[in-house]
């Protein structure tokens, strides 16, 4: 499942061609920031925009929910996966259902990076139960 | 307490929502997100060094 943000696409484009100066590499704007997070949405994510995200409020936080702990680096090509050491875990205390379709993994100030939805969505989280993405969850790769 | 019997034996867990108890309601495997680049020959038009 192909789910990267365009923005990012482009970015990683041009600083691995010649789109700089006299055929350098292009600059990479670096993500950056503290912990990246995990957004949840209603509807699915493309490449253009981030899905509708889960109302603030009642066990979800705008923004979604910071990653804890660093995940093992890439090496040779391998893929990263996360949450690295602990489940992600939200608890619907909204006093409705929530409906998750999608996630989006962005910076801690937003910038979308990558996106995918969930197998078997969407998924109906009635309230007082919980939601988690369990460790190794999430495997992203470039080949 | 887990209900262990609701998640698929073998099947690695993506997700999982859970009750107020702690009981698996449902639960699905995880995602893997990958871009795949690819390349491919452009067309070369052949010519035999003649006019």
């Amino acid at each position: 499942m192909a789910a990267i943000d365009q923005t990012m696409v482009s970015n990683i484009l041009n600083a691995t061609t010649p789109t700089g100066a006299s055929g350098a590499p292009g600059s990479f704007s670096a993500v950056g920031g503290t912990a990246m997070k995990v957004r949840l949405n209603s509807t699915a994510s493309t490449a253009a925009a981030a899905g509708t995200e889960l109302a603030n409020g009642g066990g979800y936080t705008t923004g979604g929910q910071a990653v804890p702990a660093a995940s093992a680096a890439s090496a040779a090509g391998s893929a990263v996966t996360l949450p690295a050491s602990s489940a992600l875990s939200w608890t619907n205390s909204s006093g409705g259902a929530w409906s998750i379709v999608s996630m989006d993994l962005t910076s801690s100030a937003g910038t979308r990076t990558w996106f995918g939805n969930f197998n078997g969505q969407p998924i109906s989280v009635a309230a007082g139960n919980t939601f988690q993405i369990a460790v190794g969850a999430v495997s992203i790769s470039l080949s | 307490m887990t209900d262990e019997a609701q998640i698929p034996a073998g099947d690695q867990v993506g997700w999982r929502v859970l009750d107020p108890d702690g009981n698996v309601v449902a639960s699905g495997p995880g995602m893997v997100l990958e871009m795949a680049a690819g390349m491919t020959d452009a067309p070369v038009e052949a010519t035999d060094g003649r006019d």
